[in-house]
C-alpha cells in the first residue's frame, strides 16, 4: 500500500481577523489529479501555499511524508509548483533559465525541457519581458515537464491566458506529463475547462472543506434531475438541495438518493462538477 | 534521467523511492552566483566600463611635472623613481574601478533581497530545491568575495593596459618617459592592494549584511529605510547633545585603517616616491589582523545574514 502524498489534519491560518484556513483537513492518494476549488478568499491559496511550505499555518500536514515547516529543502527537490500568475523573472532569458534548474534541481533533464520548448516558438536568446503572457506559461511549463517530480502543484496556471493556450496547456500537461507515480494539485477558477481532468475535487470556501470526494463518488453520491410540471412538488419532497430553473424546466441537485427513486420524476444524471460547486458555493455562503 | 516512469512501475516502488541528494555545493553555488551576475548586470558593466576609461585615458592623461614636483624630488626622471610611480599608478588607477565597486554593491545589497518579492519572482526562486540559507549565501559571496575578487582582477589588468598604452605613447614622443616596468615591484605592490581589499572586505561585511538584511525586511523601497540610519545621529545630537552614533559610523568607517596605520607610510613623502609595495613591510598588518573589532565585526555580518535567511524563510507577502 502506497502513503498518501498528502496528509492534512486540521490546518488553521489567519491573516488579522479573517481566518483563511479552519481545520482543514484531507488525503490525497499518489496517482491523482486534484482540483482545489473554491471562489476568491476561499483559502485555496494559503492551503497551497502551507503545502508548499511558504507560510506559517497550525495543525499536522505531512507532504510526501514530510514536513513542510522544517523539512522543505529536501521536500522541494519532490515538489514542483507554479504559482498563480507567471513569476519567471523579466529579465531571465530562456537559455538562462534552462542553465539556473540545471544546475540547482537535481531531477532535471535538460533535453527533456528542449523538446518540449522546441514544439513552442519560444527562442533560446529571448528574454521573459519579450514573450508573450501564453508563451511565458509554455516556457515555465517545460521547465516543470522536465523535472521529475512526485507532486506538482499549479495554482491558476491558465490565469489570463486565451482559451488555445489553455487547451494546449492541460492536454501538454496530461499527454505528457501525468502518470500513475505522480500526483497533480491543481486550483483552477475555471473549472468547466478542466473537470474532466480531475480524479478527485475539494471544495473549499471560507477556509473550510465544504466537499471532498472522488469524482467516481460524485457519481454515487449526486444527482442531478431535470424535470418539469406537476412533479416538481413531489420530487421537492425528497429534499433535494440545491434547485434551479432554466428554460422552464427545473434543475434539482439531490444528495445520496438511489438512482432508482428519482428516475421517475425525468431525466436523471450525474451533475457536473461546476454545478455542484454552484450548488455547494451557494448553500455554504447563505446557510 | 529515469525513463521507467513512462512505463508501469511496478507497485510499491514508487513510495520506496529516496528523496533525492541536492546538488552539488560547487554547482549550486555557482548557478546562483551566475544568477546574480545575470539579474544585476552592472555589478560587471560598470567597473568594466570605468576600467575602459580608466585604460584609454593613457592617451590623454596630463604628465607634466612642474618645478615644485622637480624640487621635492618626486619627477620620475631615474630608474627608481619610475619604479615607484609605475606602482603608485597601479594603486592610484585602480581607485576609480573600486569606486564604482562601491556604488554598484551598496545598491546591490540593498535591492538583492528586495526585487525578487517586489517582481514575485520569489515564487519562482523558491519552487527550486534551494534553501534560503543557500540563497543569502550566494548573495553574500557575490558582494563580498567574487564581485570585489573580481575588480581586483580586472585593476590589475587595467593598470598593465594602461602601462602599455602610455608605453606606446612615451615611444612616438607623445609623453615623458615617467613609468619603468618592474615585474617584482608591480606584483608586491599588487599583493599590498589585495591585502588592503582583503581587510576592507572583512572590516566592512557588517555594513553589507545590514544593507541585505534591510533588503530582505523591507516591506516598501529599502532606499527610503536608509534615511533612518543616515538622519540618525543628528536626531541624537538635536535631543541628547551627544554624538555617539556618529563617533561609531566614524570608527566603522576608518578603525581598521588606524590600526593599519595608513597615516604614518613614506610611499610618497617630501623626499620622494617609494615603490606601493612598501606597505608590505610598512603597515601594522598583525595589529589589524588581531584587531577583535575586525572580528567581531565578521561574526555580526554572518547573524545578520542569518537573520536575513530566517526572514526570507518566512516571510509571507506574496500573498495571491
Amino acid at each position: 500500500m502506497m502513503t498518501a502524498v498528502i496528509e492534512a489534519r486540521g490546518l488553521a491560518k489567519s491573516y488579522g481577523a479573517t481566518r483563511a484556513l479552519d481545520g482543514v483537513s484531507f488525503t490525497v492518494e499518489p496517482g491523482r489529479i486534484l482540483g482545489l476549488i473554491g471562489p476568491n478568499g476561499a483559502g485555496k491559496t494559503t492551503a497551497l501555499k502551507a503545502i508548499l511550505g511558504l507560510t506559517a499555518f497550525s495543525g499536522e500536514l505531512q507532504v510526501l511524508g514530510l514536513d513542510p515547516r522544517t523539512q522543505r529543502d529536501a521536500l522541494m527537490r519532490e515538489v514542483c509548483f507554479m504559482a498563480d500568475v507567471a513569476v519567471l523573472p523579466r529579465w531571465l532569458r530562456v537559455s538562462q533559465a534552462l542553465d539556473y534548474v540545471s544546475g540547482v534541481h537535481p531531477r532535471f533533464d535538460r533535453a527533456r525541457a528542449l523538446e518540449v520548448l522546441g514544439k513552442t516558438d519560444i527562442r533560446m536568446t529571448s528574454r521573459v519581458r519579450e514573450l508573450s503572457k501564453g508563451m511565458v506559461t509554455q516556457l515555465h511549463l517545460a521547465l516543470i515537464l522536465a523535472i521529475d517530480a512526485r507532486l506538482l502543484v499549479l495554482d491558476e496556471p491558465t490565469l489570463g491566458l486565451d482559451l488555445l493556450y489553455r487547451r494546449k496547456f492541460y492536454d501538454t500537461l496530461l499527454n505528457d506529463y501525468f502518470d500513475k507515480e505522480r500526483t497533480i494539485l491543481l486550483t483552477t477558477h475555471q473549472v468547466e475547462e478542466v473537470e474532466n481532468l480531475f480524479t478527485d475535487v475539494i471544495f473549499i470556501n471560507h477556509g473550510r472543506v465544504v466537499l471532498a470526494a472522488s469524482v467516481e463518488d460524485l457519481g454515487n453520491r449526486y444527482q442531478q434531475l431535470t424535470l418539469a410540471g406537476d412533479v416538481v412538488a413531489r420530487a421537492r419532497a425528497l429534499q433535494p438541495f440545491y434547485e434551479r430553473e432554466v428554460f422552464g424546466r427545473v434543475a434539482m441537485l439531490f444528495e445520496g438518493r438511489s438512482a432508482a427513486e428519482l428516475k421517475a420524476f425525468g431525466e436523471l444524471r450525474t451533475p457536473s462538477i461546476a454545478d455542484l460547486f454552484v450548488a455547494k458555493m451557494q448553500r455554504s455562503t447563505t446557510p | 534521467m529515469n525513463a521507467t516512469h513512462d512505463f508501469a512501475v511496478p507497485e510499491g516502488t514508487g513510495s520506496a523511492a529516496a528523496t533525492p541528494p541536492a546538488a552539488p555545493l560547487t554547482r549550486m553555488l555557482t548557478t546562483l552566483v551566475r544568477r546574480e551576475l545575470w539579474e544585476h548586470r552592472s555589478l560587471w558593466i560598470a567597473p568594466l566600463a570605468v576600467a575602459v576609461l580608466v585604460a584609454v585615458s593613457a592617451f590623454w592623461i596630463h604628465t607634466n611635472f612642474d618645478s615644485h614636483d622637480l624640487e621635492r624630488g618626486w619627477a620620475p626622471t631615474q630608474g627608481r623613481n619610475a619604479v615607484a610611480l609605475l606602482t603608485i599608478a597601479q594603486w592610484a588607477l585602480s581607485m576609480p574601478l573600486y569606486i564604482a565597486m562601491l556604488f554598484v554593491l551598496f545598491f546591490y545589497a540593498l535591492d538583492c533581497l528586495y526585487a525578487e518579492r517586489k517582481d514575485r519572482s520569489i515564487l519562482f526562486w523558491k519552487s527550486m530545491p534551494v534553501s534560503d540559507g543557500m540563497t543569502v549565501t550566494s548573495k553574500a559571496l557575490t558582494a563580498l568575495v567574487v564581485v570585489p575578487l573580481g575588480v581586483f582582477l580586472l585593476a590589475a589588468v587595467t593598470g598593465v593596459v594602461f602601462t602599455m598604452l602610455f608605453g606606446l605613447r612615451v615611444s612616438v614622443g607623445g609623453a615623458p618617459f615617467i613609468l619603468s616596468w618592474d615585474t617584482l615591484e608591480w606584483l608586491r605592490g599588487e599583493a599590498a592592494m589585495l591585502l588592503l581589499l582583503i581587510l576592507a572586505l572583512l572590516w566592512y561585511a557588517p555594513a553589507v549584511a545590514a544593507l541585505m538584511l534591510l533588503s530582505a525586511w523591507s516591506r516598501r523601497n529599502p532606499f527610503v529605510w536608509l534615511t533612518v540610519p543616515a538622519l540618525a545621529p543628528l536626531l541624537e545630537y538635536m535631543v541628547f547633545r551627544t554624538h555617539y552614533i556618529w563617533s561609531f559610523y566614524h570608527y566603522r568607517r576608518y578603525g581598521i585603517w588606524d590600526a593599519l596605520g595608513v597615516a604614518h607610510t613614506n610611499i610618497i613623502t617630501k623626499h620622494g616616491l617609494h615603490p606601493f609595495g612598501d606597505l608590505l613591510g610598512e603597515l601594522n598588518w598583525r595589529g589589524a589582523l588581531v584587531n577583535p573589532d575586525l572580528w567581531l565585526g565578521v561574526a555580526v555580518a554572518v547573524a545578520l545574514l542569518y537573520a536575513a535567511a530566517r526572514l526570507r524563510r518566512y516571510r509571507d507577502d506574496t500573498a495571491g
